[in-house]
């Protein structure tokens, strides 16, 4: 074994070093990015992959498992009884199951998650950040964007959205940002013990909107999930956790890395000030790409020999998809390390590619383009306030736990 | 061009709704529908963008020049 591939083979991982997206261990992928192939901890072969058109291929082919499998590239080394009760767990989560049956389980949550069922949150969605905004003005300058607005707002509607009633928010949303890792100065322990809390509130919660059905996303998707034998009790609490903290902590940190980018370019603000409708959008997608190399790997595993660009994936070796790399892509987007709300970024793999894609993009999408649109039509002098406290990422997680601005 | 869309490969992703209105729609259960088989302008370069870069299901293809 070569001095990079055992480096690599310790920690093909995300990406800590904000903002600057790559790891020394990134560097040492050769010129051009092809396929890599690397050692993981279990002593099984997976392959790194980088490219933004590999990536959208090799995520599109079903040829790819992400169900539990022997040799599946699990990056850290992990006790036995930890694997047991992923895969376990696994049997119950959208994202760790392979159609057919994904299929039919996502087909039961999807018509909650359409972009005219997004659409419709709009008008509540801006009474939100109106209340969130105006409570921000009264305390006056400066604020930290992420306690202000950045956490709150999107726990507010995700509970609104799984209909959460009122007096059970505060278990949520306290728990929920211990989970996702929004401060930096929780233990395992206290996240262990956030988890416990939230399984079992979720349990409850589940067992009533069993037994009194409600019209709303996750009272929706228990109601069709009952009709058919897809799920126990346990599955549907699993199923319920996942669908309510999957993107929580994305979009807390994508609405404050958003306004950051925003800020620290003057002139692209200005432009986006001239034209909201038209550059909205643009800019929406560009903070998605750019801010894709906060990375979560995504990894999958071949189930036959698969060859790609005249490399052959053998059956068994794992893929690992560095997707915010992807999305720096330098034949994809030129100049990717520019942050630019002119350049068409659709394309970036910031929900993922394939039938896993992003359940909830477009009620992400909107929290975040309705967010920045009141951030910045609001606050005229929106600027960052330096702060003692560095922002830092933990475990390669992005949690961006304080931005502290003045208006 | 003509444009065609599969609701068997369709994962209700909606990205062809987004970035081509115009072309496609999607119904209350997710699924695609074609609203313009045969698009022009702007329209058929975003429905070329939807079949090549964008639908995650490739539920999308584009025939014909």
């Amino acid at each position: 074994m070569t001095d990079a591939e055992t480096k690599m083979a310790k920690c093909p991982v995300a990406p800590h070093g904000w903002p600057n997206p790559l790891l020394p261990e990134y560097d040492q992928l050769p010129e051009g990015r092809p396929l890599t192939q690397v050692t993981m901890p279990s002593g099984s072969k997976a392959w790194l992959v980088a490219q933004h058109d590999q990536i959208q291929r090799l995520l599109a082919d079903n040829r790819f498992s992400v169900e539990p499998h022997p040799t599946f590239p699990i990056r850290f080394p992990a006790p036995q009884e930890l694997l047991d009760m992923i895969a376990r767990d696994a049997k119950n989560l959208l994202v760790t199951m392979d159609p057919p049956r994904h299929t039919r389980v996502r087909q039961m949550a999807l018509p909650d998650f359409t972009i005219k069922a997004a659409e419709k949150l709009r008008p509540r969605m801006q009474d939100l950040i109106d209340y969130y905004l105006d409570k921000m003005e009264a305390e006056g300058a400066p604020a930290d964007l992420v306690q202000a607005l950045a956490l709150p707002f999107p726990a507010q509607v995700i509970c609104e959205l799984a209909g959460i009633p009122e007096n059970d928010r505060e278990i949520f949303t306290r728990n929920a940002a211990i989970m996702v890792g929004t401060r930096h100065s929780y233990t395992m322990e206290q996240k262990l013990a956030a988890n416990e809390e939230l399984m079992k509130y979720f349990a409850a919660l589940v067992t009533e909107k069993q037994s009194n059905p409600t019209d709303d996303m996750l009272g929706n998707f228990i109601a069709r999930a009952g009709k058919t034998d897809e799920f126990d009790h346990h599955g549907l609490t699993l199923m319920t956790k996942m669908l309510l903290l999957a993107g929580y902590e994305f979009i807390v940190n994508r609405i404050a890395l958003g306004i950051q980018a925003l800020v620290e370019n003057p002139e692209q603000l200005a432009a986006l000030r001239a034209d909201m409708p038209g550059l909205m959008p643009k800019t929406v997608d560009e903070v998605l790409r750019y801010y894709s190399l906060v990375d979560e790997i995504i990894a999958r595993v071949a189930l036959e020999d698969v060859e790609i660009d005249g490399v052959t994936i053998k059956a068994g070796e794992g893929i690992l998809v560095l997707k915010g790399l992807a999305d720096r892509d330098p034949a994809k987007y030129p100049n990717p390390d520019v942050f630019d709300i002119h350049r068409d970024s659709r394309d970036h793999l910031a929900f993922g590619y394939g039938v896993h894609q992003c359940l909830g993009q477009h009620v992400a999408r909107l929290m975040l383009e309705m967010s920045l649109t009141s951030l910045v039509e609001r606050f005229p002098g929106l600027r960052l306030v330096e702060s003692d406290e560095p922002i830092e990422l933990i475990d390669g997680l992005p949690p961006v736990h304080k931005l502290t601005i003045g208006w | 061009m003509k444009v065609h869309a599969e609701r068997d490969r369709c994962i209700g992703a909606g990205l062809c709704t987004l970035h081509a209105p115009a072309v496609f729609d999607q119904e209350d259960d997710g699924m695609v529908v074609v609203l313009n088989e045969r698009p022009t302008g702007t329209d058929a370069d975003d429905a070329r963008k939807v079949a090549e870069h964008l639908c995650p299901g490739k539920a999308v293809r584009i025939t014909g020049g």
